[in-house]
């Protein structure tokens, strides 16, 4: 039922401090220390992921590199992370959310939104339910939840932030302007840096201000979004919650590394782009897609980004058909001012597998045939044996670049929808 | 100008170059046919700047000159005139008076010193192909061309001329056609390559006669003209690499299949298929199932909103059964063009190129590409 906007049900959940709570459970002799789980910083991915409330009393935050953190905090114990345990504890969650209703949106690992409006009449109102879930997240679990309850998803998620860790925020149509409005814009979703700036520029700097400001000033500032964040600050959202299981359309996959050390030339380069596309093909053959076009994006050592993107010949999920064009892609816009540090291969402008297509006179389709059913060959391999069991022979030129696994490393679950 | 003619003299003249008329807005003149009167003759042209036909008719000149009239009004009013003798003057402003029975018309026209002029090309090869033949080749290979703009060699025909022989080939990578022609007169002794616009082909095709009359052929550095009796037609060349079309034509050894079937049977059969394989999404191609096993072959298409439709065809099959996916499309338009009562298709697998030709004889062969569905 997504009937009268005003009565809706919506709860936030988010798990508090996800990374560091699940390592902190599982070494208890942790729990009391200042704990951040960062990335490897010898592989150059050393910055903080997530602190737990010891570390946060220091004043560290997600994002920082890891010296910085011990600057202000020497004793910082640092964690590696481990991405499939916690994968483990968001399936455990969310079977709790599936006892109260089916229509569960996950945003991101740790979060999610759940629309109860019709769950009530069994469980009791929004309150009681979230009550409820954080409790059982508690025993369950032995983590924290926070959530956020309202009447639409923007409140909802603001909600789940205002009270941590373990509490229940209510936001309903009579108290938001109290607990909203002084809330910095930037908070709002979808107000990111560059909108944050340009608010600010007309003096925008609360929700409350914003919901202020005339709908129409807004429009002519930010086009369409103008609309809908001037509808967001005034509770207007009535965007629903998706069915559980009705994932967004993966619309591209991508994988990307910031490498172990900068690479300095096109063979460098090349390792870390059949890495990549390696990947990228299996995720695609996972999911039965195959791609028209390969975007790479390209950082360099001053952290300067470009994006490019081309078509393929023919549809494909072949590795090194997309590695080929991605260097393609690559030699034609990189002129090596700078060493390259990260690099990301993308496929995307999908159709199904199963999609015929007219052969062409000057693509060998038999032979494409023939290295789809070895990908899918070594898929199995990897699949029962691990992912080094079997390695392009390029792979051994420069260990240290090529040790890495990015379909399981270096994939965020679950993918996070685009809207 | 002026110049007595009939109707008949003047419609025909009309008729050949008008195809070369210009229809886009650019170069007002280009609209426009060109009517030189010269040493007894009419001369017409039209030209677009791809292409150029001239042709002329014996007439009592009376002045010599030349005008310039707009193409489409002056066709068909040349149509509706009477049966009869027609005068054509040229007035002060470009314009022309035409007088007919006891009638006379006025029509204005554009500056003939603004008109192209017919491009100059170098000596001919020694020899000619016959204009029937030459025809028919255009026919059956220009279906292959591809109209994609942004490929152009694949909108040309590749013709190469390299002894007694001539050869047309098209493709737009999905099939390739090419029919191999007899040279007559001296050997050629350096190949000569050269991608020809297949528009300009297919008009050629239109005037060209249906009789062995000799067809010459002037290459020059951009251009080419072709020289038929009265008419002579000059088109731009394309610029570019005709890929190597030997390389992607299989062995005859390859083959394992080798189908032999009436081709009215076969066409009607995929006319039918055809219908009920219509897929409005633009990606998907038009589907049609072969399979081929003992003597049958089994015709399948399926479209799931209008129906399906399942056929037999007695055939001769040797080599190996098979199964084989086919853009309806191409197949219809091997069946249309290939002029033999029975065909051999002769296949490989179901992923690689096949052909179809007549039985009897090797000169015409289209080479179709399957449709991958797994």
């Amino acid at each position: 039922m997504r009937g009268d906007s005003l009565h809706r049900v919506i709860l936030h959940a988010d798990l508090n401090n996800f990374y560091a709570s699940v390592e902190c459970l599982h070494r208890p002799a942790l729990r009391n220390l200042p704990v951040a789980v960062c990335g490897d910083p010898n592989l150059r991915h050393g910055i903080v992921l997530a602190k737990n409330y010891p570390a946060k009393k220091f004043g560290i935050k997600t994002g920082e590199v890891i010296w910085h953190a011990r600057q202000r905090c020497p004793d910082l114990v640092v964690v590696p992370p481990d991405y499939s345990l916690y994968l483990r504890f968001s399936r455990l969650a969310r079977k709790i959310y599936l006892d109260y209703t089916d229509q569960i949106e996950p945003f991101g690992i740790d979060e999610a939104w759940l629309d109860v409006t019709n769950s009530s009449s069994l469980y009791g109102n929004g309150e009681k339910i979230a009550d409820e879930i954080r409790a059982r997240i508690k025993y369950e679990l032995g983590i924290t939840a926070s959530v956020g309850v309202s009447y639409n998803k923007i409140f909802a998620k603001l909600g789940s932030d205002m009270k941590k860790p373990d509490a229940t925020t209510i936001i309903s149509p009579n108290n938001f302007r109290d607990l909203v409005w002084p809330l910095p814009v930037s908070d709002l979703l979808y107000v990111g840096r560059a909108t944050e700036q340009k608010f600010r520029r007309y003096g925008i700097k609360t929700i409350g201000d914003l919901a202020g400001a005339s709908q129409y000033f807004l429009h002519f500032i930010l086009g369409k979004w103008g609309d809908i964040l001037w509808s967001f600050a005034h509770g207007q959202d009535t965007t629903p919650v998706a069915p559980f299981g009705e994932e967004g359309i993966i619309k591209s996959i991508g994988n990307s590394t910031t490498t172990p050390r900068d690479l300095e030339n096109n063979n460098d380069v090349k390792l870390v782009i059949y890495l990549l596309s390696e990947s990228v093909a299996a995720r695609m053959r996972e999911h039965g897609f195959k791609c028209r076009t390969v975007q790479i994006h390209v950082r360099n050592c001053d952290l300067a980004v470009f994006e490019r993107q081309g078509k393929v010949a023919t549809p494909t999920h072949i590795s090194s058909e997309i590695a080929l064009r991605a260097m393609e892609l690559f030699h034609a816009n990189y002129r090596w001012e700078k060493p390259v540090r990260s690099i990301g291969v993308r496929g995307t402008d999908f159709v199904t597998e199963g999609t015929p297509v007219q052969v062409s006179l000057f693509i060998n389709e038999a032979e494409r045939k023939q290295k789809e059913d070895l990908e899918h060959t070594v898929d199995g391999l990897r699949q029962r044996f691990g992912h080094f069991i079997i390695q392009r022979g390029i792979m051994l030129k420069d260990r240290k670049l090529t040790d890495l696994n990015p379909k399981e490393e270096h994939v965020i679950h679950p993918e996070t929808r685009r809207c | 100008m002026e110049v007595n003619c009939n109707k008949e003299d003047l419609l025909y003249g009309v008729q050949i170059v008008n195809r070369a008329v210009s229809n886009k807005n650019t170069l007002p003149v280009l609209g426009g046919i060109l009517l030189e009167a010269k040493n007894n003759s009419l001369i017409f042209r039209a030209t677009d700047l791809e292409f150029a036909i001239e042709c002329f008719v014996n007439v009592d000149v009376v002045e010599e000159g030349t005008v310039v009239l707009p193409g489409r009004y002056f066709t068909e009013m040349v149509k509706r005139l009477p049966t009869g003798l027609i005068s054509i003057k040229s007035n002060n402003n470009f314009g022309a008076e035409i007088k007919y029975e006891q009638s006379e018309l006025n029509i204005n026209g554009f500056d003939p010193e603004e008109f192209p002029s017919f491009p100059e090309t170098g000596a001919g090869f020694p020899g000619s192909i016959d204009q029937d033949l030459f025809k028919d080749m255009i026919r059956q290979v220009s279906v292959a061309a591809s109209s994609d703009e942004t490929r152009p060699v694949f909108t040309g025909i590749l013709m190469e001329l390299l002894g007694t022989d001539v050869i047309l080939v098209a493709t737009d990578t999905h099939r390739l056609t090419l029919h191999r022609g007899i040279w007559k007169g001296d050997l050629i002794e350096e190949k000569s390559t050269m991608i020809i616009p297949a528009k300009t082909m297919v008009e050629i095709a239109r005037i060209i006669s249906d009789e062995p009359e000799p067809l010459f052929i002037m290459p020059g550095k951009n251009q080419i003209h072709f020289k038929a009796g009265n008419i002579s037609v000059i088109s731009r060349l394309i610029d570019g690499q005709y890929p190597n079309y030997r390389y992607v034509i299989p062995e005859k050894d390859n083959f394992k299949t080798k189908i032999r079937v009436r081709t009215k049977k076969l066409l009607e059969t995929t006319e039918r298929a055809a219908l009920l394989a219509r897929d409005d999404t633009k990606e998907k191609a038009n589907l049609i199932r072969l399979k081929a096993e003992q003597e049958q072959l089994i015709i399948n298409s399926n479209s799931p909103e209008i129906g399906k439709i399942y056929e037999e065809i007695n055939i001769h099959l040797e080599g190996e059964p098979i199964e084989i996916v086919f853009n309806s499309k191409y197949l219809l338009d091997a069946l249309k063009v290939v002029d033999a009562e029975d065909i051999y298709i002769e296949l490989i697998s179901a992923l690689s190129p096949g052909i179809i030709r007549n039985v009897e004889s090797e000169e015409y062969i289209y080479l179709i590409l399957p449709v991958r569905t797994v």
